[in-house]
Order: structure tokens, then sequence, then C-alpha cells
């Protein structure tokens, strides 16, 4: 019984870590909370959906699709409603994709209709008896997609020039610019991965749970954001590491406690660790630049 | 090489370049000396584009680069060595030197540079595993020069890279910028410490509130009565 918990409680925490770690990636680069990134993930979750409706696609590429379409709104929505701004007013940039959380949620109620919707029954649910525990197939398409993609994005960011950069542009953008990294690039390439995961996580959340929703990106975005705090500002480890915690003790407190507690007990747990590590988890051990 | 004529650079309203010319030659040590708030690093943080020039022109190798971005100029060959050294704490050495090397094939000579590198700073060596920004600051200082000789610069500028030092890695620095003059690079060097500066280049200018005053060689601006009373602490005993 704990051991399938557990197992649920990492599927679940899996799909958080994604978003959580897209939020850090902006972060990181632009010192910018960008709010619409739930909805990027919301909007995921739609396009996976009609691939599947609308072409009969298989799973894994309305998950492609919806990552490639994902990036490209998450692009437009730096272009549009980021780069504009001017970044002398800490706030207005912040309030800029606040406005596109409205427009995107309006838009998707227009278009996809406010009922909560489901997948079909896309791929056939087989459950794997491992031992006592019983895992299905849904489950493992989630843990394995997210693990696989978070391990792809680890070994980018470390071990590419590129990610180098992204990381050197998120310390620095002067530093970087300086030694030749074109800023916007980076900018370009962070949101385009960032909503790319969002939206393999809003396709993910929408097989695991069938409640697809214009709604669905607000509770998840909070979460994610109080993650990334959990995590440590800007480290993508922290909002990995983070994601997963987050999800084991809500499904704990599922199982053991009230269900209708589940966010007090998550929410909870979070600023208790905040309490004893303010930096967060893996919060950087060096201050002053 | 590079040609600065008539510069003008402001913050808000406030110029803090009024009017600047001056030339950089191919294999030339040029260093400008000022005191605080003169514009030495406006200069440089113009000439590299992190400022945007309010009049004038920049010539480098016959390439305006008013216009350009940070990145774009790197391009052209001109490295900035940031004041205050600007290392990537959060990155390793070795990672902070590829950084330097950016936009640079990774071929057969940026290999032996890179090795040429570590040969040179062997501290480097020895500490490439480990975050930039558990070095001392001398070592820092090290490491940012040696980052700004990884992109294999046609022009390093230096915006004073003795400063906050402890006087013994003070002479360490020049003497590395000594040897690298030697082997014939072109720098632009912005100090604090004047007289060190000009005892290591070939010629230099003084600034003083956004206006060159005074430009000359090294021997000469060493000999000038006002030049030592305002920036080489008075006449020598």
């Amino acid at each position: 019984m704990f051991l399938q918990q557990m197992i649920n409680g990492l599927m679940l925490g899996s799909a958080y870590s994604l978003i959580a770690i897209g939020y850090t990636l902006i972060f990181g680069v632009l010192s910018l909370l960008h709010f619409a990134h739930g909805e990027v993930f919301m909007m995921g979750a739609f396009f996976g959906l009609y691939l599947v409706l609308l072409f009969k696609v298989n799973v894994y590429v309305a998950l492609f699709g919806s990552m490639v379409i994902t990036a490209i709104l998450g692009i437009l929505v730096e272009r549009v409603a980021v780069r504009p701004i001017s970044k002398e007013f800490h706030l207005a940039p912040l309030l800029s994709t606040v406005g596109v959380t409205i427009i995107l949620q309006d838009a998707a109620t227009k278009i996809f209709g406010g009922e909560q919707v489901g997948f079909p029954e896309t791929i056939k649910i087989v459950n794997y008896p491992i031992g006592n525990v019983t895992v299905t197939s849904v489950q493992m398409l989630i843990l394995a997609t997210s693990l696989f993609l978070m391990l792809v994005l680890h070994l980018f960011v470390n071990r590419t020039r590129l990610g180098t950069a992204m990381r050197a542009a998120a310390e620095s953008g002067r530093t970087a610019s300086l030694l030749g990294v074109n800023i916007n690039g980076v900018v370009i390439l962070t949101f385009g991965v960032a909503s790319a995961l969002a939206g393999a996580a809003g396709v993910l959340v929408g097989l695991a749970f069938n409640a697809i929703s214009p709604f669905m990106g607000v509770e998840m975005a909070l979460k994610s954001f109080a993650i990334m705090l959990l995590g440590g500002l800007g480290n993508i480890t922290g909002a990995m590491v983070g994601g997963l915690i987050l999800g084991i003790v809500e499904v704990l407190s599922v199982a053991y406690l009230a269900s209708s507690y589940r966010d007090a007990f998550a929410f909870g747990v979070m600023v208790m660790i905040l309490i004893f590590r303010p930096s967060g988890l893996f919060g950087a051990k060096l201050h002053g630049d | 090489m590079l040609k600065v004529s008539n510069l003008y650079a402001a913050y808000g309203e406030i110029l803090a370049l009024k009017g600047v010319s001056l030339e950089v030659r191919e294999g030339e040590t040029v260093t400008l000396i000022g005191s605080n708030g003169a514009g030495k690093s406006t200069l440089l943080k113009t000439i590299s584009g992190v400022m945007r020039p309010r009049g004038g022109d920049i010539v480098f190798d016959g390439h305006h680069l008013n216009r350009m971005k940070p990145h774009e100029i790197v391009r052209q060959g001109i490295v900035q060595v940031q004041e205050g050294r600007a290392i990537l704490k959060r990155l390793t050495v070795l990672e902070n030197l590829e950084m330097g090397g950016y936009l640079r094939p990774r071929d057969t000579e940026y290999r032996e540079d890179l090795q040429r590198i570590f040969e040179r700073f062997p501290i480097l060596d020895q500490r490439k595993q480990q975050l930039a920004g558990s070095l001392s600051g001398g070592e820092q200082q090290m490491l940012a020069i040696a980052r700004g000789l990884m992109a294999k610069p046609r022009l390093i500028m230096m915006d004073e890279p003795s400063l906050g030092l402890a006087p013994l890695i003070v002479s360490e620095i020049f003497r590395i910028i000594a040897e690298m003059k030697k082997e014939g690079r072109t720098i632009l060097l912005v100090e604090q410490n004047a007289r060190k500066a000009l005892q290591v280049s070939d010629r230099g200018y003084v600034i003083v509130t956004g206006n060159i005053i005074l430009e000359d060689s090294c021997e000469a601006l060493l000999g000038n009565s006002e030049v030592q009373e305002a920036y080489l602490g008075g006449r020598k005993a």
C-alpha cells in the first residue's frame, strides 16, 4: 500500500517537476516570474488531446507534437508580451504575463469549451503487477517520459555549449554577452524549452487524470511556483526534487490523512522546509555576485 | 586597428564622454589613465557595446561598431576583461574558460590554446573542476584574463585588472600583461595604478572628466610633472 502510494506520488510529482523546471529556467535567465506558464501547460494538454481527436495519432506523436506547438506558443509569448516590455519597471513584464494568463484562458474557453474533457482510450491501460504493487501503463508512460525529459534537459544544460551559455546568461547576462553569447537567442531558446516541458506535462497530466479544462493551469502554476522556491530559486535540480517531494507528500496525505487537506499538507511541508532553509533545498551557497 | 573619434556617451542626462578620440594600432599596448569617474570604464563599455554611444564613431578594422551588440563586437575580435573580474561563479573554472572560447570551433588550435593557458596559469589547471566562485581574488583575476585570451582576441581590453588585489598579486598581474605584450598582442588597458600601467605600455592617454587632455609615449608621460603630480603620487624623491 505504502509503496503503491509512493509510486502514485512520484508520478504526480514528476509532472510538477516538469512545469517547475520551466519556471526555474525562465526565472534563471530573465529573473521573471512567468505567470502564464501554467496556461502554456494547459494549452499543451489541449494540443495533445486535439492531435489525438482530429488526427487519430498515437500518444507518443501527440506528446511530441504538443511539445513542438507549446514551444512555439512560448516563444510567441516572449516575443509579444515580454521582450517589448521595458525591464526598468520590474513589475511590468510580470503584469504582462498575468495578462497573457487571462488571454490564454479565455481563448481556450472559446475554442475548446469550458467543460472538463479527457483523452479517449488512446493507450490501452494494462496493469503490471510488480510484487504487491500495481503500475498501470499510463503511470509507466508518465514516469518514463518525465524522467527521460529531465535527463535530456540535465545533459543539455550541463554538457553542451549552448547549455553552458544558458547557465552563464542566467548568472550574468552582461558577462555572457561580452563573451559572445547572443542573449536574445538564449531567451528564445529558454522559453521554447521551458514551454515544451510544460506542454509535455500537460499531455501527461491529461492522460493521468482525464480532467483537461481551460483552468487546469491555475493550481498547477501556483504549485510549481512554490516548488521553485522550495528547490531554490533558479536551481534546476531543486525544481526536479521539489516536484517529486510535493507529489509524494500530496498523495500520502490523501492516502493516510484527510483528502480535503491535501494542499494544506503539501504547502505546510513547504513552509516548514523554507523556515529551516530559506534559500530552498538546493539554494545557492554562493552569495553576492 | 581601433580608431575612436569624437565619441560621446552618457548615463541618462549626464555626459560621461565628451568627444573622446583615441587610437590603438596593431601590436601596441595603450593605457588610459585617469581618476575615478573620469570616463575610463565608460569608454571601454562603449567600445564593447554595453553602452550605446550618443555620438561619434568607433571603427575597428574598417567596421563601424557603433550600432553593434556586445556579442557581435566579440565576433569582430574585441574582448573586454571586465572591471571586478566578472567571472561566472556558478560555473567551473574550465567552463569559464570554455565560455571564453564560446564563438570558436572546438578544433586543434582551441585545444592547444587551452593547454597553453593551463601551462601559463597552473593554478587554473589544478582547480579546473572547481566552481570559479571558490577561487581567491587574484586567481579570479587570472581566470578573467585567461578567459579573455581563450577568445583569441585581436584586441583585448582590460578594465582595472589590478583593482582590489594584494600588492604581490598586482605585480603578478602586470607581469602577465607584460608577457602578453611581448607576444605581440594588442592591448587597451585602463588602470588606476598609473605608474605600473605606464611601465608596461607603449603609449598612454590621460582622461579628465570625459575629455582626453594628453596623449604621449609612456616615457614622456612618466616624466611629465603634471602627470606625476596628479596620478603618480607626486615626484619621486
